[in-house]
């Protein structure tokens, strides 16, 4: 579980939407693998991120991008966060 | 910190449930009542009202002496009538409270709420009936930022007393007039803001303290703040009041429902050539009341075939495509049946055969409604149920019509998915049902080696099946597929061999078939 690489900002705003610890939450870690990251929970976490990044996802994107490891290259490309 | 939960049994609701919520509440929203306006949403049924839900799991958790000060309500999944699910309780003490209620690993209703000491609070005066409404139904351009909706709001006071008592809600730290409340907030949502095209998604209530409360008629007073136009995500504040003081504020969250395009007129006619390559021949669309099947029988019209639209429920819609397919050179006549009915099948059979002679294009293109479910325990019957049903709606006409468009060296098209291919989680059932759909394409073509069989796999279609705020997104028109497949069918057959189009071909850059 490469929960090291993830951004603790990132970490903490995926924990506060799916209601788990932060250690719970990897580059692994996505719809399907994790309680409640159904269809809105990713809904939700696309809020939540943005809110927290001030960004805004492109919705021909967002059903693509479900994995944190995704929403993580995303952030970089948008410059939000460190690579 | 999350904290371990513990189950604390099943809540199941029944449509008496439903309508006793409804009547207290005065939330009419048909979604939650009329069968067959639900038939055309995501969910193919009647959902449960998303605060009887939260009610039920207040309900059952532990009795407490002290008041409701604030409550998070979250909606995120449909509940349907029926249906066990499991209450998890993950804190349970006098002053708080985190409950789910969960279908295996789908997270329905989310409850979290914070008690203070008990003390005397505002009480509802008694009210007379109200006449019935209906509800509004504003769309996305009309919820303006700044729009405001206030009324009296008047629960039928009988009702409400029922359904606390159905419940259990006393002396779980929830007076009546909170009670009335959280129905205020369902009612709002659900009839005026934005009405019958909502989606409750979540509630935040917090209670003024006790002694600000007065006594008399609830009112509400709610205000837009902003609508996310790429979800439809409505926001909206409202300020509640009791006797006319201050009783609660509350953030609201609801996804607004859109229309799904039923008119495919311009789209076909704008992609397929004009002609009447299929005149004369006469074609069986199974599930041709909406969608793809729809827009199949409405392409096959435009090329000049008799296309019988097989339906089973949607009367209505299917009287609709006729009338939008009038002008058609070829002609849609509508019938209305169970097409994984085998006495049906054979009753159609001889129909066709009396009256038009022949039987050139048989298209399956029927499938039950699909929400997600986990491969999990408890969902694993209503996997099984979905995929017999789609079975049994493409092999009950082919078994029964197979030979009748052999003998015209036909077509026997059957409506499979890219998610063959590319399977996402949460959709087992459908997987798993277009897979077995393929097979029998595959052995037909075996047993009927003068008909010719086509798959097609698109990608996620617009249809009132995927009509959600996610699975809108990067959705194709029907039109388009039924466009590729019309031209495809007007081409050269390929008997005894079975043609596959993938996702590739339906892509809108493509003119023409792979």
């Amino acid at each position: 579980m490469t929960q090291s690489n993830v951004p603790s900002r990132l970490r903490s705003v995926l924990a506060d939407v799916f209601g788990v610890p932060p250690e719970q939450i990897s580059d692994e870690t996505g719809a399907g693998k994790l309680e409640g990251w159904d269809s809105f929970g990713h809904l939700q976490a696309i809020l939540a991120l943005e809110a927290e990044f001030g960004v805004q996802f492109d919705p021909q994107r967002i059903p693509e991008l479900t994995t944190v490891s995704k929403l993580r290259a995303w952030l970089e490309a948008k410059g939000v966060i460190a690579a | 910190m999350s904290l371990p939960t513990r189950s604390q049994g099943a809540v199941c609701f029944s449509r008496d449930d439903l309508e006793l919520f409804s009547v207290a509440s005065r939330d009419r929203n048909p979604l939650h009542l009329s069968e067959a306006y639900a038939r055309r949403s995501p969910f193919g049924e009647p959902v449960v009202f998303g605060v009887l839900g939260a009610l039920a799991c207040l309900g059952r958790s532990s009795p407490r002496a002290g008041r409701l000060e604030s409550a998070v309500l979250e909606f995120p999944n449909p509940m349907l009538v029926g249906v066990p699910y499991t209450l998890q309780v993950s804190e349970d003490s006098p002053e708080r409270l985190a409950v789910r209620l969960v279908d295996g690993r789908r997270l329905l209703v989310r409850l979290t709420a914070r008690f203070g000491a008990a003390a005397e609070g505002g009480a509802l005066a008694t009210e007379g009936p109200s006449p019935d409404e209906e509800a509004a139904d504003l769309r996305s351009e009309e919820l303006v930022a700044g729009l405001t909706d206030s009324n009296p709001y008047r629960p039928d006071r009988a009702a409400l007393e029922a359904l606390i008592a159905r419940l259990g809600l006393a002396g779980h730290g929830v007076e009546p007039v909170q009670v009335a409340a959280l129905l205020a907030c369902s009612y709002l949502i659900g009839m005026r803001l934005p009405g019958r095209r909502a989606l409750f998604s979540r509630l935040a209530l917090r209670f003024r303290p006790p002694g600000d409360a007065g006594t008399g008629s609830l009112e509400y007073a709610a205000r837009v703040t902003g609508l996310d136009r790429r979800f439809e995500l409505l926001s909206l504040t409202a300020e509640l009041k009791l006797g006319g003081a201050a009783l609660a504020q509350a953030d609201l969250q609801a996804f607004v429902r859109q229309d799904v395009p039923a008119d495919e007129r311009g789209e076909l006619q704008a992609l397929l050539p004009a002609g009447e390559s299929r005149r004369g021949r006469v074609a069986l669309v199974v599930g041709a009341s909406r969608g793809l099947g729809a827009a199949i029988a409405h392409a096959l019209a435009l090329q000049g075939c008799t296309v019988l639209a097989g339906y089973r429920r949607g009367r209505e819609e299917a009287e609709a495509l006729r009338a939008r397919a009038a002008g058609a050179p070829g002609e849609v006549l509508p019938l209305e049946g169970d097409a994984g009915d085998a006495a049906w099948c054979e009753e159609a059979r001889a129909r066709i055969l009396a009256q038009h002679g022949r039987l050139d294009l048989l298209v399956c293109s029927a499938c039950p409604p699909l929400l997600p479910l986990w491969l999990e325990p408890g969902a694993a019957p209503r996997i099984v149920e979905h995929v017999s049903r789609s079975v049994a709606l493409a092999a009950t006409p082919m078994a029964a019509l197979l030979d009748c468009v052999a003998d015209q060296a036909g077509w026997c098209v059957l409506i499979s998915s890219s998610a063959v291919q590319s399977p996402v989680p949460e959709w087992p059932h459908y997987v798993a049902a277009k897979l077995a759909l393929e097979g029998l394409a595959r052995v037909g073509a075996l047993e009927h080696p003068r008909a010719s069989f086509l798959i097609a796999r698109p990608p996620r279609l617009l249809t009132d099946l995927t009509n959600t705020p996610l699975g809108r997104q990067a959705a194709l028109a029907p039109a388009r597929v039924a466009a590729v497949l019309a031209r495809r069918l007007a081409g050269e057959p390929a008997p005894g061999r079975v043609e596959l189009l993938e996702e590739q071909c339906f892509a809108p850059e493509v003119a023409s078939p792979c």
